[in-house]
């Protein structure tokens, strides 16, 4: 189980490791920046130091998991991942604000179609519904097994892999991890249509929405196969690792379509960038716009529904007691 | 302000124009081609289709870094549609909020573009109904204050491009060539 937990670790620190790369190439550590600095003698600096950072915690971190006694192994893996992110916030604000007198502020004209066609959505967002029937499957499988899923399993495991939480044979236990599915797949689909309808229509807008599906089909599989584990006796590494089989493609999938350089940069104000992460624009009535910091869109906080979609995500995150046993 | 379509046109109009003959003939050769090379020849036929279909609407542009109020450049923008007649009587214009996450403003800069233009009498705009174009009159002015007004404009103009670094032939150039088009209208 270690090992298991050191290869989601190695997996964070990595996605972190490549986070240069995963913004446009006019981006480095959220400053904008011109497109062939990356190249120059303080890109290259500025790279290799966030990436050493990122580096030495997430080796040290392994090799305190793998050769931590019994005792202090759950410690470890719980302040492992904490430590990853907390090293990978503070290395990635060091490069920026050694980065910000390198900033440009890029400016482009913005055009308008005046046509009053709706905007339709692409073929693909059909596939959104694909999650909801992957969890309504698992649901009717549990049914149909009632019978057959023990009275007692167990829920949760400690880095020795060993159960130390159980649930019991009821309609909460056993339905409870797909409702909870089913209500982040539906916010997930509420974010994505959000996102398509609520931004500059761009090529990045169509990879940002096929992004948000697949991200609905990772929570619908984990969900069902925490579900269906008890009935199934799906061993917890396959659990823990099934997510990385559809994060690692769609990561590089989206580093690449966003990186290709089929369109400019959005060009938003510097200044609305709050510590370069936060984008305040009581002028822009955008409701997503393009991240400076990582791969997709994030939200135009001066927009009132960006607030009623995060208002959402906190009900869902607080209904998960009254939903999960 | 104003893209211009009819160049976007003519680039993308080429292969719809070849001959059946050649038409078979390469067909032909795009079942000899990689399935790779296929794949991205298919993308290239939806880009193009996708941008002949973008460039058959009429689009207004405005420009953030000019220093020129967004209102002014999107009351500008649609004008110069109107006049030319890309936007015909009975047209529906996209609604306020689509305008305005395309264009990077607030909703209220589109939605004053818009008043203006109907108080210009371009547009009526009814409750529910969005803004459509009607039929407008140009109101009668007589020929000396129309003169008058033109000149002071086209000064102001000049002074501008000049002001901008515009050399003054190809400003000539330019007020040359669109005279050419005043006239042929």
């Amino acid at each position: 189980m270690r090992l298991v937990l050191c290869t989601v670790y190695i997996f964070m620190g990595a996605v972190l490791f490549a986070l240069p790369n995963m913004t446009r190439r006019e981006i480095l550590f959220a400053i904008p920046v011109p497109p062939d600095f990356r190249e120059s003698p303080a890109g290259r600096h500025a790279i290799r130091m966030f990436r050493l950072v990122i580096a030495a915690v997430v080796l040290t971190g392994a090799c305190a998991l793998l050769l931590a006694p019994a005792g202090l192994a759950n410690a470890t893996a719980g302040a492992m991942p904490i430590a990853i992110v907390l090293a990978g916030v503070l290395a990635f604000w060091r490069q920026n604000r050694a980065l910000a007198a390198a900033a440009q502020q890029y400016t482009r004209p913005r055009e308008a179609e005046m046509t009053s066609v709706p905007e339709r959505l692409p073929w693909y967002a059909w596939l959104a519904a694909g999650p909801f029937a992957i969890l309504a499957a698992a649901g009717t499988w549990l049914y149909l097994h009632w019978d057959r899923i023990p009275e007692r399993f167990p829920v949760h495991f400690d880095a020795a892999g060993q159960a130390n939480r159980w649930a019991a044979r009821t309609t909460k236990g056993v339905y409870g991890p797909l409702f909870f599915g089913a209500e982040l797949c539906a916010w997930f689909l509420v974010m994505a249509l959000a996102g398509w309808f609520g931004s500059r229509r761009s090529r990045s807008r169509s990879v940002m929405l096929g992004g948000m599906i697949a991200a609905e089909y990772l929570l619908g599989l984990v969900f069902a196969l925490i579900a269906v584990q008890p009935l199934l006796g799906i061993p917890v590494w396959v659990i823990v690792l099934a997510p990385m089989a559809i994060l690692i493609p769609l990561i590089i999938v989206l580093t690449n379509k966003m990186s290709e350089p089929w369109e400019a940069m959005d060009p938003t104000p510097n200044e609305c960038w709050k510590g370069d992460i936060l984008y305040y624009n009581p002028n822009d009535a955008a409701l997503f716009v393009e991240k400076r910091a990582g791969l997709g869109y994030t939200l135009n906080f001066a927009n009132r529904w960006s607030w009623v979609l995060l208002l959402s995500l906190a009900l869902v995150i607080a209904s998960a007691p009254f939903v999960i046993a | 302000m104003l893209v211009p379509n009819s160049s976007r046109r003519r680039i993308v109009s080429g292969p719809h124009t070849r001959a059946p003959r050649r038409k078979r003939k390469a067909s032909r050769e795009r079942a000899d081609l990689p399935a790779v090379c296929k794949f991205h020849l298919t993308k290239c036929i939806l880009y193009m289709y996708t941008r002949r279909v973008m460039a058959q609407s009429p689009r207004i542009r405005i420009d953030p870094a000019s220093g020129i109020p967004a209102v002014r450049q999107i009351v500008d923008s649609l004008r110069v549609l109107l006049v030319e007649g890309q936007l015909v009587p009975g047209a529906t214009l996209p609604s306020v909020r689509r305008v305005a996450v395309e264009l990077g403003v607030h909703f209220n800069t589109v939605a004053e573009a818009y008043r203006q233009l109907a108080a210009e009498g371009w547009l009526n705009l009814k409750h529910g109904r969005g803004a459509v174009v009607v039929p407008r009159v140009a109101p009668a002015v007589t020929n000396g204050a129309r003169n008058d007004d033109l000149r002071n404009r086209l000064r102001g103009l000049v002074a501008q491009l000049r002001a901008e670094g515009i050399s003054v032939d190809s400003i000539a150039d330019e007020l040359r060539a669109m005279a050419k088009v005043v006239k042929r209208s």
